[in-house]
């Protein structure tokens, strides 16, 4: 058994890192009018746990984490974080949103010292919790600048900073790496890391395939506000066929038939100009080249990659993550 | 010389308001931002010299000063909310301990002592070139901050039917337009019917009233009135407030 708190905070919470439930969702549905939405989805989350949310744009990641949020209810179903309701939850979550701004006259500590505030009351916690995280955000040198001077990477790390300044027992980040350099993603992957194994539990709502397969311990594929799939990224992995990916980007049109026909070509998803080739086979990427660079098309770009988590959605539900819902 | 002047650069940065609060983060921004701050005290003192200054009939100079400050504390206060509401702060918000509605009151209480600040000198020279009593000017001065909790808290409200912050410029004058109307600011108070018993509720027509009085005119209603219909005003509208917090935090 662990403890976590924050001094000031309202409330121990004690958890059990291996088996106690942060957050649990029963048959949760909420749609909107317009037929989107989620639900019914059920999930577990365990304390110390890092789990993914991955689907298309407008398939219910938002809804679902603000749900998971408490700021919004259920028309159905159940949600309840460390066995209790959404108003006890609150002094444990923190929550990072996508496109979430703060105001361009603050400077970063200003900011980030407000959020504190909001869950520890002692004034030297906050300062000192508010410098630590910016500090190991990479926003230090920029702390005291208005975040009006800010890129948008550094908004990014700002609002992320904001929602674990109070080292909260269950974060929710949405998009976390959208914006970030590969440095901020690093740094970001081992800060959730290291909330695993003080016992914090994180779900982030992400389709990048290689931070989620670096931090996450089990990925839900959300699809038309369904849940088709959760599992742990190597379950998932390991049901992938053998072989290598290729995405090829063709000016004038993918040949896609013919790409389907080159010997070792497993799979074939294209669409106007691009087209995700999966093959197994040692002379294959000779072909692929020839075909997409015949007469009537002329091939742009050609990246080789391993199998990742968005050709275990393709599998799973039959479209790309990139597809809008 | 270059590197002392970095240094107290650096010492003001640092010194700046940590908020720890929504009342604190307002004051913060308000200060991160001294030249909005100066035009927004000025304008309205250049305004409200120009109409004493200048001999404007007391019944419509109060009538303009009136509606100023209806729109200074009700168009505030729904841009502040609506853009916090696109950038995600509100739902941040509601995902915070703290109760709803001391948060929300606590945000309009500020915002409505930022615009006391800003039309307090409008008072002031209404009462240096009006030549009414200093008990004229604690009426008039108590029932402005009462009426800009009132409009601080419309401007709040009002988002919930606005999509955008820009289409909430239109929803304000769209609520506060029949408001003021039926408060007699253009027309003047009927003696008796139903519009008399809505002007006699309605803050707009004893913050008029109490202008009129302070520039020398003879106001509407006695001072004591206007003090406590203004006062109940703004203790309706901070628990209608407070009532309405959940769904003005958790709107999408």
């Amino acid at each position: 058994m662990s403890a976590i708190a924050a001094p000031g905070m309202e409330g121990t919470l004690t958890v059990t890192p291996a088996a106690s439930v942060a957050l649990s969702a029963r048959a949760v549905v909420r749609r909107y009018r317009n037929g989107r939405g989620v639900g019914p989805v059920d999930l577990v989350l365990r304390a110390g746990e890092t789990m993914a949310l991955m689907g298309r744009n407008g398939c219910g990641k938002t809804t679902l984490l603000r749900l998971l949020a408490t700021v919004s209810r259920p028309q159905r179903g159940e949600v309840q974080w460390f066995g209790g309701d959404a108003k006890a939850a609150r002094a444990h979550l923190g929550l990072a949103l996508d496109g979430a701004l703060e105001d361009a006259g603050l400077t970063g500590r200003q900011a980030t010292h407000f959020w504190c505030a909001q869950w520890i009351g002692n004034r030297a916690e906050v300062a000192s919790r508010t410098g630590a995280v910016l500090h190991r955000l990479g926003l230090g040198p920029a702390a005291d600048e208005p975040v009006g001077s800010y890129s948008y990477g550094m908004r990014r790390r700002l609002a992320l900073a904001t929602a674990v300044v109070h080292q909260p027992a269950l974060a929710l980040l949405d998009e976390p790496t959208a914006g970030l350099d590969p440095e901020g993603c690093a740094q970001l992957a081992l800060l959730i890391a290291e909330r695993a194994q003080q016992g914090r539990s994180t779900l982030i709502a992400s389709n990048d395939p290689g931070f989620v397969e670096s931090v996450a311990d089990s990925v839900a594929f959300l699809e038309e506000g369904t849940m088709v799939r959760c599992a742990s990224p190597r379950e998932l992995l390991a049901a992938l066929p053998q072989g290598r990916v290729a995405e090829l980007v063709v000016d004038g049109g993918c040949p896609a038939t013919a790409l389907r026909a080159v010997a070792g070509v497993l799979d074939v998803t294209a669409d106007a100009g691009t087209a995700t080739v999966r093959f197994d086979g040692d002379h294959t990427i000779a072909a692929l080249v020839a075909t997409a660079d015949a007469p009537g098309g002329r091939l742009r770009e050609l990246r080789l990659r391993r199998p990742d988590l968005t050709d275990c959605f393709h599998d799973l539900t039959g479209r790309t993550l990139q597809e809008r819902a | 010389m270059i590197g002392d002047a970095g240094a107290l650069r650096a010492a003001l940065r640092r010194s700046r308001v940590m908020p720890r609060s929504l009342a604190g983060r307002e004051l913060a921004i308000a200060l991160s931002r001294p030249r909005a701050l100066a035009i927004k005290a000025g304008l309205p003192l250049a305004l409200a010299v120009v109409l004493v200054a200048g001999d404007a009939p007391t019944f419509w100079a109060a009538m303009l000063l009136t509606v100023l400050v209806a729109m200074v504390g009700a168009v505030g206060t729904a841009v502040t909310v609506s853009r916090a509401r696109d950038a995600g702060f509100l739902t941040r918000l509601a995902a915070t301990p703290g109760s709803r509605p001391r948060l929300l009151i606590g945000w309009v209480l500020a915002a409505a002592g930022i615009d006391v600040v800003q039309l307090l000198p409008v008072a002031i020279a209404a009462w240096l070139t009006g030549g009414g009593g200093a008990t004229e000017f604690a009426v008039l001065a108590t029932v402005l901050a009462a009426t800009l909790v009132v409009t601080n808290v419309l401007g709040c409200v009002i988002t919930l039917a606005a999509a955008t912050a820009a289409e909430v410029l239109l929803d304000v004058v769209v609520l506060l337009a029949p408001l003021l109307y039926l408060g007699g600011l253009f027309t003047g108070v009927p003696a008796g019917g139903w519009r008399a018993v809505v002007a006699a509720v309605d803050p707009f027509s004893h913050l008029h009233s109490a202008f009129i009085g302070m520039l020398g005119g003879s106001a509407t209603y006695p001072g004591g009135a206007d003090v406590i219909a203004a006062l109940g005003a703004a203790l309706v509208a901070i628990a209608a407030l407070a009532g309405l917090s959940r769904r003005i935090l958790e709107r999408d």
